[in-house]
């Protein structure tokens, strides 16, 4: 079902908003991805992958000051909501559990020998 | 604050389509990266925030308010559309008179762009077009400098050692005999280096697409290989080809290539390698003097046309110490692209050639048949809505705005432009195109070169008629007084002048129109019953293969007694004529040598002006007595031109006698200096045979006979004289064909408009009329009284469309065929009094209803 669970993208926008705390609006995720996870993302699907969040009640939002850099406008600042911090604790439980069912053997380098 | 802003109209654009509760987040977003941005570089910056203006434009982040509205507009455009529907169902013939007319305009429009945009994207399969192009040299010939494709034979070995040229192949076509077992037949041989299959994409179906690289192979495409051998697979096969007694040289197929598609201005049929052409003319490689085949270049990719210059500098030098009659004073390369556009002022191109003034004058004639269409509908367009006026009141009464009204009213024509667009399209897919490629030896298919080309056309000339015709009618009716119209009071079109000029424009169109075409179809008629200069009915021609030919034909046919003259010559006029230089002290000329036998002037009844004939038993007529034609004696200005020395190439000559000028090319170019001069019976490459008056067919069925006992194995080559322009004047008959269809298209269309006008404008005048009936006035007055207005206009329109169009027509004529032509009248007279039939026809078939009608009916209703 659509919603249920968060897709890769998602969950890195949920944790750049996380670690952006205070600060994480739009163009400062933008920037994050950019620097943290080399994803370079056009501002419009930013905005989209937020909007989307907020829809599944994983994020909220509010209107800061006013900014000078903005001409004037205020900015929409995106917080984790108590779902949200659910939702990324299960995501990375899920992995964590996942990747050690994986055999030792498959994660060893594999050398091809002459 | 920043003082840099973004674009202004994208900013708009954002404001105006963006959800209000979102607009300040994401204008501010927008905003804050354009100014990060624009430290750096405006235009980047600018480009940037267009980009993410664009990006934005998601279903989510539109206003929802603006969707709304827009939703009402799609339910009102629906409302549009069926009204206009129903309206277009209850005038069932005016509306379909209407659409058949400007369908068969748009046929026109739409068949005359598919040709102009496949010439101009001829040869665009070739990937590597852009590097490719033809040495075209300006030559200095006499006082002018003319651009040549041809270049001498070593260029191509000259520009092989250029660093900068990846390919390079010289191409010619010569005329030869092919034969396979004992099928024989004529054809022309393309000679290529073997490169040309690496520069170009001709695509191959079967064999090796470098099989020229040996010279023992030949290349034939698929319908050459069906000819001959009754099958496509015939790689390996053998067939000989004979480009003279002593060239004939045996092939293997080497390979099968598709035939030559639609688009390329380069045919072929077969192709044998260059080194055939060093076979037969051993000093080839150093002969810098003549100008042979075309030379394609191809460049490295990275290379540009520039260092080409040091390799033509070089070449020109070396040409100019060769031939210093015919200099080349400047070398510079056509890209591929361009070479079919170009053609047309380059001689000897291989590529075939268009005039830009016929391209350029279909295109007017389209642009008019449209004009002429729209207007048409723009006029019955107005008279139609005196139906409609009700609906009109009604609309306004209810509430629509103005804008609204004209709005329905572009919608509505819109539509019917949509349906005549479709209509159209599928009259030039299914008849202008076919019977195009039917009447012309060119294929062009129904494509258009991109689908960008595609829309802006279509969207265009549909935009185009919509505007066109539809803003007067919506503007006009928009402006009606709605309490006026519902008490019916609205005087409606009573007399207006701006209908009246209307109604002229379209007359005046199509005088322009048809005079044009009809003074166009009138030349092409003089030309067909010109003066050739020569009689050409009595005279039969044979293409000889060898002079072993002549003479076994000669004693057969000797003792047939409706022969009157046989003889030969080794070029022969209308058929193959070859430029030798001609100089006198000073002067220089290039002038066309036609070396004949005893008796040509007498068997060709050339009319000798001044002189004598050859006689063969003066020893110096073998050797160095020529006939000259006027055009040479005016061209290098004597007077008496009798005994006259001039020399030819290097052979020292005396004029003994001169001829009137008459054509041995098309038409198409302006008759220039020539001369005959005396060649032994060897040299003979064509038999001439006069027959007695009015015998000719029987000559011709002697000639054919004795062909056959004497060649059986060759093809049959016996043909008149008055045949040798066919092609041309086939060309001429093909260009009548179109210019009387459009001709008959503009009569159409003025037929169409005219009937529609007439008819609404009697409906609205039955009153008047039934009043004047009432009061005793006469059909005749009646008659007077309905069409003086038409007579009126259609006078003014003689006189400003008749003369614009002979201009206009003039001007293309004379650009395509270089000799006066004769003014005649009948064009005008022919134009005039079509449409003087046309108005009175049309008047009289809606005349009867004034007749007809009863006044009580008529002044009763109400």
């Amino acid at each position: 079902m659509k919603g249920t669970y968060l897709g890769e993208l998602e969950e890195l926008v949920l944790l750049t908003v996380g670690i952006l705390y205070p600060d994480a609006y739009g163009v400062a995720v933008m920037d994050e991805l950019k620097q943290q996870a080399s994803r370079d993302l056009n501002i419009s699907a930013v905005h989209a992958v937020l909007t989307r969040l907020e829809e599944k009640g994983l994020l909220k939002s509010s209107m800061s000051d006013p900014t000078e850099e903005r001409g004037g406008r205020r900015k929409r600042i995106f917080i984790i909501t108590a779902a949200g911090k659910r939702a990324l604790e299960e995501a990375q439980e899920l992995r964590t559990q996942m990747y050690r069912q994986i055999p030792k053997v498959a994660l060893q380098p594999i050398v091809v020998g002459y | 604050m920043p003082t840099l802003k973004p674009p202004r109209w994208a900013d708009r654009f954002l404001e105006w389509y963006c959800r209000p509760d979102l607009l300040e987040e994401i204008q501010g977003d927008a905003h804050e990266l354009y100014y990060r941005e624009s430290k750096t570089s405006k235009r980047k910056a600018d480009w940037k925030f267009i980009w993410n203006v664009i990006r934005f434009f998601r279903w989510h982040n539109i206003s929802k308010k603006k969707f709304s509205t827009t939703s009402i507009a799609i339910s009102m455009l629906k409302s549009y559309l069926v009204s206009g529907y129903r309206n277009m169902l209850r005038n069932g013939t005016p509306s379909f008179v209407n659409i058949a007319g400007l369908s068969i305009a748009i046929a026109c429009a739409v068949t005359v762009f598919i040709l102009e945009d496949s010439f101009y994207h001829l040869d665009s399969m070739h990937t590597k077009g852009e590097d490719i192009g033809v040495v075209v040299n300006h030559v200095k010939n006499g006082d002018e400098v003319i651009r040549w494709a041809r270049s001498p034979y070593p260029l191509t070995e000259m520009l092989r050692n250029n660093a900068s040229v990846e390919h390079v192949a010289g191409a010619g076509v010569l005329p030869a005999n092919v034969r396979v077992n004992d099928k024989v037949f004529s054809e022309n041989i393309m000679l290529v280096d073997p490169d040309f299959m690496r520069m170009f994409d001709f695509k191959v179906i079967a064999g090796n697409r470098t099989a020229l690289d040996k010279k023992d192979q030949v290349l034939l495409t698929k319908e050459m290989a069906i000819k001959y051998f009754g099958n496509e697979q015939v790689v390996g096969e053998a067939l000989s080809i004979k480009f003279n007694d002593e060239d004939k040289f045996d092939f293997t197929v080497g390979g099968v290539l598709e035939d030559t598609p639609a688009n390329s201005s380069i045919y072929f049929d077969f192709m044998v390698s260059g080194a055939i052409w060093r076979d037969m003319n051993p000093m080839a490689h150093e002969d810098w003097s003549n100008f042979r085949g075309n030379v394609f270049v191809e460049k490295k990719q990275k290379a540009d046309w520039q260092s080409l210059d040091k390799t033509f500098a070089q070449y020109q030098i070396l040409q100019n110490q060769g031939n210093t009659s015919r200099p080349v004073k400047r070398v510079e390369v056509i890209g591929l692209p361009k070479i079919a556009v170009e053609s047309y002022n380059i001689s000897g191109s291989l590529s075939w050639s268009n005039d830009p003034s016929a391209m350029i004058s279909i295109a007017i004639i389209a642009l008019f048949l449209i004009l002429l269409a729209a207007f048409n509908y723009m006029n019955v367009a107005v008279a139609s809505i005196s139906t409609r006026l009700k609906e009109i009141g009604i609309r306004k009464v209810v509430g629509s705005s103005k804008r609204q009204i004209i709005i329905q009213f572009m919608v509505e024509n819109m539509m019917l432009c949509g349906v005549a667009l479709v209509l159209g399209s599928l009259i030039a897919y299914f008849l202008l195109l076919p019977a195009f490629n039917e009447t012309f030896p060119v294929k062009v298919a129904f494509e258009i070169s991109s689908w960008q080309m595609a829309f802006v056309f279509f969207g265009g000339l549909l935009l185009f008629i919509a505007v066109v015709s539809g803003t007067y009618p919506s503007l006009y009716v928009a402006a009606f007084n709605a309490t006026k119209i519902l008490k019916g009071k609205e005087k409606f079109g009573a007399k207006s002048l701006f209908s009246r000029i209307l109604l002229s424009i379209q007359f005046t169109l199509s005088f322009i129109i048809m005079v044009g075409s009809l003074i166009f179809v009138a030349a092409s008629t003089y030309l067909e019953r010109m003066d050739w200069g020569y009689n050409k009915e009595e005279t039969l021609l044979v293409r000889l293969q060898s002079s072993r030919q002549y003479e076994e034909l000669q004693s057969l046919m000797v003792n047939d007694k409706n022969t009157k003259v046989i003889t030969g010559s080794a070029r022969h006029i209308g058929v193959w004529s070859q430029p030798v230089t001609a100089h006198d002290i000073d002067k220089e000329y290039l002038a066309v040598m036609f070396p004949v036998g005893r008796g040509y002037l007498e068997a060709m009844n050339l009319r000798l002006k001044i002189g004598r004939d050859f006689d063969e038993s003066i020893e110096s007529d073998r050797t160095e007595s020529i006939i000259v034609n006027e055009c040479l004696v005016r061209q290098m200005g004597w007077t008496h031109p009798i005994g006259y020395e001039l020399m030819d190439d290097s052979v020292k000559r005396f004029v003994i006698g001169v001829v009137e000028d008459f054509y041995f090319k098309s038409f198409f170019s302006e008759i220039e200096p020539a001369m005959f001069c005396m060649t032994p019976q060897e040299n003979f490459n064509f038999m001439l045979v006069k027959a007695d008056a009015g015998r000719v067919s029987e000559v011709k069925k002697a000639l054919e006979l004795a062909w056959k006992k004497i060649s059986p194995d060759d093809p049959a080559a016996v043909s008149l004289q008055s045949a040798v322009f066919d092609g041309f004047l086939q060309g001429n008959r093909s260009n009548n064909k179109v210019m009387i269809f459009i001709a008959l298209v503009t009569v159409t269309l003025t037929t169409i408009g005219l009937f529609g006008l007439v008819s609404y404008n009697i409906t609205r005048r039955l009153k008047e009329f039934s009043v004047r009936k009432v009061f005793g006035a006469s059909i005749t007055t009646l008659f007077r009284l309905m069409s003086r207005d038409y007579v009126f206009i259609v006078g003014i329109a003689f006189l400003i469309g008749a003369p614009t169009g002979a201009l206009l027509m003039n001007l293309l004529i004379k650009t395509i065929y270089p000799m006066a032509i004769p003014v005649v009248a009948w064009p005008y007279i022919l134009a005039i009094g079509t449409m003087v039939l046309i108005v009175g026809l049309t008047v009289v078939s809606q005349f009867y209803r004034v007749v007809n009608e009863n006044p009580t009916e008529t002044l009763r209703i109400e």
